[in-house]
């Protein structure tokens, strides 16, 4: 008897195969970030979550678990705690090992604080699979400057490394900025050095009340090219679809394939788009997942922008509608750091 | 009706594995390999059942009776897809032991 209809993958690549299909046949999102705590030990100038708003306090660990069981039952999968630092959460043990034992596949993206480092042998038994966290340079000096604590770099990366030798897998997220960006090769190496997944970030997000501070530290074109220029970025891109895409493409998953909870239970369509769509200590969170700025957002198309439409680089963009009412007030806008980063994406796959 | 040790005691999904009932299908992930399988009917009803706390012959007594079958055709069916299940890693025995 064959017990299978089919396999796919999912979590770190795009949605895509079975999970797009999955999602595409599910009116809620498979995907949610929770941002359990906006608290963190580190400085890093760049962080969009610097400047969130300050809301109305936490929820209580007990309103978490409620909020896990309603997430469970509206088919929620894969579950990201994030912050601020997470583990920082007083509960954080308890909190992570409730998501677990309610099936979801969770994400822990943490700095990888020290202490916390003899905990990992725990959240590894109980099912934890994969942690991130964030390098912004090979030079360890380099980094605990930019993030504002001394040995910030070697924590973080003996956080990951003995997370991977418990059978977990780390993966290093590395945003490019302008005083980083000669470094991203080097970094990929130490990744690869120390058995870590990586992942390059072109992108530098505004600050959560649209505070443009963080856009300022964006590296610019040249920069972003050379970094392009290295060959371990092209994973996957064989053959590349150059084709326009049509004007009924969905822009991204926001609010539809994913959602983001506050730490006082605002629910956002992603991490980066601070429009409320309620707040989960008013409302369920099939009620809110019933709100009209979730509609809004979800049906957002690429042809809703002109521009875009005609665009020739089209097939190379990523397009965010939250950088975009960032920086604009306007969802559909066209931000010139899009436009920027498909031109790249498209000189660096071979078109002119 | 006499079963296999291999599929004898109480299974439960393996310690990270995740699944979800969507649309009437069980779908399960394993986050370690990224790997996601659509479980069909027959599939999923088995994997529904197995909490930990129900062993193979309740569950094939269960299913015999909802789905009119035999319990010794259950019985073989849930011996089958705990085997390939176990040997994916997607299943353990109670007492955590993966088999
Ligand atoms: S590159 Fe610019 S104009 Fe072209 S699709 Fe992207 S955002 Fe629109
Ligand atoms: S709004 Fe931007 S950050 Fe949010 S899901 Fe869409 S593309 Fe990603």
């Amino acid at each position: 008897m064959n017990f299978r209809d089919s396999e796919d993958a999912h979590c770190g690549a795009p949605p895509g195969g079975l999970f797009r299909a999955i999602q595409n046949s599910h009116p809620l999102p498979l995907s949610v970030v929770f941002v359990l705590t906006d608290a963190c030990h580190l400085a890093c100038p760049h962080c969009y979550n610097a400047s969130a708003p300050a809301g109305r306090g936490s929820l209580s660990t007990g309103a978490i678990f409620d909020i896990l069981d309603q997430l469970a039952a509206a088919g929620t999968l894969h579950l990201a705690f994030t912050g601020g630092e997470p583990c920082l959460h007083p509960d954080f043990d308890d909190i992570l090992r409730g998501a677990l034992k309610r099936r979801f596949a969770v994400t822990v993206k943490t700095s990888g604080p020290a202490r916390c480092i003899e905990r990992l042998t725990d959240w590894r038994a109980w099912g934890l699979a994969r942690v991130d966290c964030s390098l912004y340079s090979a030079e360890p000096s380099h980094h605990d400057r930019f993030v504002g604590r001394p040995s910030a770099f070697v924590d973080t990366v003996a956080f990951m490394r003995r997370f991977v030798a418990l059978g977990g897998r780390a993966r290093v997220g590395i945003v490019v900025m302008d005083w980083n960006a000669g470094e991203v090769s080097k970094l990929i190496d130490v990744c690869e050095d120390n058995g870590l997944e990586w992942a390059v970030d072109l992108r530098v997000s505004p600050g959560l009340d649209g505070n443009m501070g963080p856009c300022g530290l964006r590296a610019d074109e040249a920069a972003l090219e050379a970094v392009l220029a290295d060959r371990r970025l092209r994973k996957g891109s064989g053959t590349v679809d150059r084709t326009p895409l049509p004007a009924d493409t969905i822009v991204c998953g926001a609010g539809r394939d994913t959602a983001c909870i506050r730490p006082d239970g605002e629910v956002w369509p992603c991490l980066t788009l601070p429009l409320s769509m309620g707040n989960l200590r008013d409302r369920t969170w099939t009620e809110i997942m019933a709100s009209p700025v979730r509609q809004r957002v979800s049906s957002l198309r690429w042809g809703d922008q002109q521009g875009c439409v005609d665009c020739a680089v089209s097939w190379a963009c990523r397009r965010c509608p939250a950088d975009a009412f960032q920086e604009t007030g306007d969802l559909n806008a066209v931000c010139a750091i899009d436009c920027l980063l498909a031109r790249l994406q498209a000189r660096e796959r071979g078109d002119k | 009706m006499t079963l296999p040790d291999r599929t004898d005691g109480c299974f439960e999904p393996a310690p990270g594995i995740a699944w979800r009932e969507i649309g009437g299908r069980v779908v399960v992930l394993q986050p370690l390999t990224d790997q996601l399988m659509t479980l069909n009917a027959t599939g999923g009803a088995i994997w529904k059942r197995l909490d930990g706390a129900t062993d193979a012959a309740a569950i094939a007594r269960d299913l015999a009776a909802a789905y009119r079958v035999t319990p010794d055709e259950a019985i073989s069916d849930i011996r089958t897809f705990v085997d390939d299940m176990v040997s994916r890693g997607l299943l353990v025995r109670r007492d955590g032991e993966p088999e």
